[in-house]
């Protein structure tokens, strides 16, 4: 690995490090007050709700800490060598697939889940690069539907059936 | 969050009291013509779930149509219990009831997006569950007077399937009705807190019957009191705390209790038909064998006195909540 | 005797064996699916044992359970999504494995380890029951918090890469685990109102989405590869092979024996410490984590070991260990059965017909396991653009049907995103999991010694609690040093290179 590369990374841990325990520390100081509610006398210390977050937290801080020091102290090689083969379109592709899983979330519903779940298992063939209308039906459409149908009737599974057919 | 589901609720009731309005009697006269379901605030295989898969069983022999059980855990019961409040009231849709969802859990949570009242009308009370007061064989109490003399020296502990189960507050009632001092130890679920007991980690439990009559039978367990008015079938040598005789435990009554409701828009010829059925269900023999297996007594009855039943309980939890002091803002 | 010959012959009949074979196959079928738990199948399956003979329904169920417990290992290696979450820590090796091309080697080793720790665990539940379940009932809280703090150690074995972050998702792990309704007060911790955290985030869509999810991103974000066609694989496992795993079999066997007989502790902390210990002992150990058969091996005898020993309790006791054995439990109970010491004097010969069926099962388990693996291990050779969008579907299914909410979609997806992130940085994601399923047990045994004494030395107040606190001490020192001196020689072959 080039030099300057490997600079590179060492400083990529150190931020690494500082981020967690900045992270840490805004979670001890903000979010653990306002998230649990600890009731106003404990007899122990440890018996309060919030001791086990607050330690956590601690140590997530203390741990973070000692990743930033020794990666500026002793830069060490690359975990794993990472080549870098991110799909050139990784942007949109990255969109789309969030848009696909956001339709599992929040069609069924409204549509019901075997409907969401044959657009986006279509949506999801058609990102992968098939092409083929056989495979499509196959895949996207009967698929879907046999697997509907063994959670509802065999395991008794009550998917949604949205509001729309129900 | 809860404004929109009020409001949702609010559409959804519209739509069903315009369509009873239009058609009351022919809805009573058709109930049942489709599947009918359960739904159940506990996970598939708990107590509450199998009671309810016996009673879908019976009930669909009776009525001649399929009812299926639907789980649906999360939240202590109150996650189901505010789904089936929203369900579609059209009686097909039933929900099993327990003192959780319609006794503790509305003296618990504070802000519960169901109204154990408003938003149910009861159809049956099935079966209640007495609990059990039983400390471990090697402890020197033998009766509850005794066992109050050895508590007041206090550093005494009781423990319970967790905070705001029937075991855990049927422990607070009998703290603040005899003004002991026990320490309360929680657990997740029975099967953790009774080998604690029998470990002897913990010193007493009020434990439901059914989890601590093997260990009673077997001698691992000395049963002091139960905590019904009147002494359990499967117990019948066991006193009641009632009839202790000690001072303030006059009238202490607490109980597991299971029973079905419905929405509270439907058709009240339904519900009659329903509880007709599930009086009936009750009475088979299938049911009885069910319920004596499980230290269970059988109860019945109409949705009037179900309703009244509930309202006592309602009460009756939320001084307990009140006064011990564990509820959830 | 006499009870013995006829416990024999109350079990010799056609139901018996059909019961079981049914049992163990449906069980195999479920468990493979994620989100589809024994513990639903049996639960689904209890109605139909109402009118069944009380043995045949309590095979039929202990079927299904031990079919389950094996299945969750199938998908773990096929498609990194755990079918139970005691399949977990198969992935670690058997998903790289697959990878490889291997997938018939590892599943079938799975099998192999899991037939052989159920065969143990069968025995110990027969020969020992009355010795194990006395030293079960030793475990008060303050011994289990030394036991889980053991467990623990384990991070260090499964963090992968980078021994810190490995730290760092171990303890995020445990703190997501604290989200929920506080067990000694009730209060609400992390929730911020929403009804669906109060009894926590659920364990099954943070597993799926942990696991699974991350792969499926990554393949959309990636370059399109060439399609790698593996072909039928006919890997298999060799005689030498499963010898030298032997030992690791037999080890993870007792893990889980010893951690399925006390209740409550779970299947999926088993095959971590076994996991773990068969790390920290192997002579390979540099392949951990990068496909070693071994590892694959200790993962499930330590979950397949806890089958036979939950039963332990459940019957010598009358104490269920989980929610398998509750129900099982209200089997016995609908047939007007009570396990228990009393059921050792009244009803011998029916303990001995369940023995010598829960024998019998290990037998089925094997065959069943070699029919499923044949057919599923075609699923490698599937090309992943059409394999991972119904990996996805089994995700979302499998998530919604643990408790029947939306919500826990979102829950799968958030943890997608989480386990997605992780794997850029190169933080492991197995602590963080036996963090999040190990935080409740530390956390609540902890408060629950201050509950049950004032005095500190409550945590030192038997043997057992001296053997766990040496056994940390031990494996904390030990696993440090191994790691520091793995890192050194793998800088050295690169210095060297």
């Amino acid at each position: 690995m080039p030099p300057l590369q490997k600079h590179r990374l060492h400083w990529r841990r150190a931020l690494f490090g500082v981020t967690t325990m900045a992270a840490a520390a805004a979670f001890a100081a903000v979010i653990v007050p306002w998230g649990v509610v600890a009731p106003r006398s404990v007899e122990h210390l440890v018996l309060s709700p919030a001791f086990l977050p607050y330690v956590l937290s601690g140590l997530v801080g203390l741990f973070a800490a000692v990743h930033a020091v020794v990666s500026l102290r002793s830069p060490e090689l690359a975990d794993v060598a990472r080549e870098d083969d991110a799909h050139p379109r990784w942007l949109s592709r990255l969109c789309i697939l969030s848009i696909l899983l956001c339709c599992y979330w929040v069609l069924p519903e409204t549509v019901g889940m075997l409907a969401s779940a044959i657009a986006v298992t279509g949506g999801l063939l058609w990102l992968g690069g098939e092409r083929r209308w056989p495979v499509f039906l196959g895949i996207a459409l009967l698929l879907p539907a046999a697997i509907y149908l063994f959670f509802v009737t065999v395991a008794q599974v009550p998917l949604p059936t949205g509001e729309l057919f129900g | 969050m809860a404004t929109s589901l009020k409001n949702m609720k609010a559409a959804v009731l519209g739509l069903a009291a315009a369509a009873a309005l239009a058609l009351p009697a022919v809805a009573a006269d058709d109930w049942p013509s489709k599947r009918l379901t359960i739904i159940v605030p506990y996970s598939a295989g708990g107590a509450t779930d199998v009671l309810a898969r016996q009673v879908a069983e019976l009930l669909g022999n009776d009525l001649d149509e399929t009812v299926t059980v639907e789980n649906r855990p999360g939240a202590g019961a109150t996650l189901g219990t505010t789904q089936a409040a929203i369900a579609r009231p059209d009686g097909y849709t039933l929900f099993m009831g327990q003192v959780s969802s319609h006794g503790i859990a509305p003296a618990v949570y504070k802000n519960l997006q169901y109204d154990p009242i408003e938003d149910f009308s009861p159809v049956t009370l099935l079966i209640s569950i007495p609990n059990v007061m039983v400390v471990n064989q090697e402890s020197s109490a033998t009766s509850v007077a005794e066992f109050i003399t050895m508590a007041r020296d206090g550093g005494m502990t009781f423990g319970s399937s967790g905070v705001g189960s029937s075991i855990h507050l049927s422990g607070e009632m009998f703290k603040s009705r005899t003004g002991l001092e026990l320490t309360h130890v929680p657990f997740r679920g029975s099967g953790e807190a009774v080998p604690a007991l029998l470990a002897g980690d913990v010193d007493v439990m009020f434990d439901n019957l059914p989890s601590a009559i093997p260990h009673i039978q077997s001698g691992a367990l000395r049963a002091l009191a139960v905590t019904t008015p009147e002494p359990a079938e499967a117990l019948p040598e066991v006193g009641t705390l009632s009839e202790s005789g000690i001072d303030g435990l006059e009238g202490f009554a607490a109980r597991s209790w299971f029973g079905i409701l419905v929405q509270d828009d439907v058709d009240p010829g339904i519900v009659a038909k329903l509880s007709d059925a599930l009086n009936r269900v009750i009475a088979t023999p299938e049911f009885e064998a069910f319920a004596e297996t499980r230290g269970a007594q059988i109860e019945g009855g109409t949705p009037q006195a179900f309703a009244s039943f509930i309202d006592e309980e309602l009460e009756k939890w939320r001084v307990v909540v009140d006064e011990a002091g564990v509820s959830v803002e | 005797m006499d009870a013995l010959l006829q416990g024999l012959e109350l079990f010799l009949s056609v139901e018996n064996f059909v019961a079981i074979a049914i049992g163990v196959a449906v069980g195999v079928i479920v468990g493979s699916i994620p989100g589809l738990t024994a513990t639903m199948a049996v639960a689904l399956a209890l109605p139909f044992t109402f009118g069944l003979d009380p043995v045949t329904s309590i095979l039929l169920l202990v079927g299904i359970y031990k079919g389950g417990v094996y299945g969750g290992s199938i998908t773990a290696i096929l498609v990194k999504a755990p079918g139970t979450p005691a399949a977990a820590c198969s992935v670690l090796d058997g998903y790289p494995l697959a990878q490889s091309g291997k997938a018939g080697k590892a599943l079938k080793m799975a099998l192999y380890a899991s037939c052989t720790a159920d065969l143990v665990s069968n025995l110990a539940l027969i020969f020992l029951a009355g010795t194990i379940a006395s030293f079960a009932l030793q475990f008060g809280a303050p011994e289990y918090f030394w036991l889980i703090c053991f467990s623990l150690t384990v991070v260090i074995s499964i963090s992968g890469t980078s021994l810190l972050k490995g730290l760092v998702s171990g303890l995020l792990g445990l703190l997501v685990s604290t989200v929920g309704l506080d067990l000694v007060y009730g209060t609400q911790r992390f929730t911020f109102d929403n009804f669906n955290l109060m009894s926590g985030v659920s364990y099954i869509p943070l597993l799926i989405g942990l696991f699974a999810l991350p792969e499926v991103i990554d393949f959309y974000l990636r370059k399109a590869k060439p399609l790698a066609v593996r072909g039928a694989d006919a890997s298999r496992v060799s005689w030498p092979e499963f010898r030298r795993c032997l030992p690791t079999i037999l080890r993870g066997s007792g893990i889980g024996v010893a951690i399925g007989a006390i209740p409550g502790a779970g299947a999926t902390a088993a095959a971590f410490l076994s996991y773990g210990e068969a790390k920290r002992t192997s002579k390979r150990r540099e392949n951990f984590g990068k496909g070693e058969i071994e590892g694959v091996a200790a993962a499930e005898s330590g979950n397949n070991g806890v089958a036979g020993a939950t039963l332990i309790p459940l019957l010598s006791l009358g104490i269920p260990g989980d929610v398998v054995t509750a129900v099982i439990l209200g089997a016995f109970m609908l047939h007007g059965l009570t396990p228990g010491p009393l059921m050792f004097e009244q009803n011998l010969d029916m303990i001995y017909a369940i023995f010598v069926g829960i024998l019998f099962s290990s037998v089925v388990l094997l065959i069943a396991g070699s029919v499923a693996i044949r057919q599923f291990v075609r699923i490698a050779d599937v090309p992943p653009h059409i394999l991972l969008p119904v990996v996805l579907l089994f995700c979302v299914f499998g998530s919604y049907a643990v408790q029947n909410q939306m919500f826990d979609i979102l829950v799968m997806f958030a943890f997608g995103i989480v386990g997605f992130i992780m794997m850029r940085i190169g933080m492991a994601a197995a602590p963080f999991l036996i963090g999040f399923i190990l935080g409740p047990l530390f956390e609540d045994n902890l408060r629950r010694s201050f509950l049950i004494s004032d005095d500190l030395g409550v945590f030192l107040r038997s043997p057992i609690c001296w053997i766990f606190i040496a056994l940390t001490v031990f494996s904390l020192i030990v696993g440090l040093r191994r790691e520091y001196q793995m890192r050194r020689t793998a800088k050295a072959v690169e210095a060297d290179s």
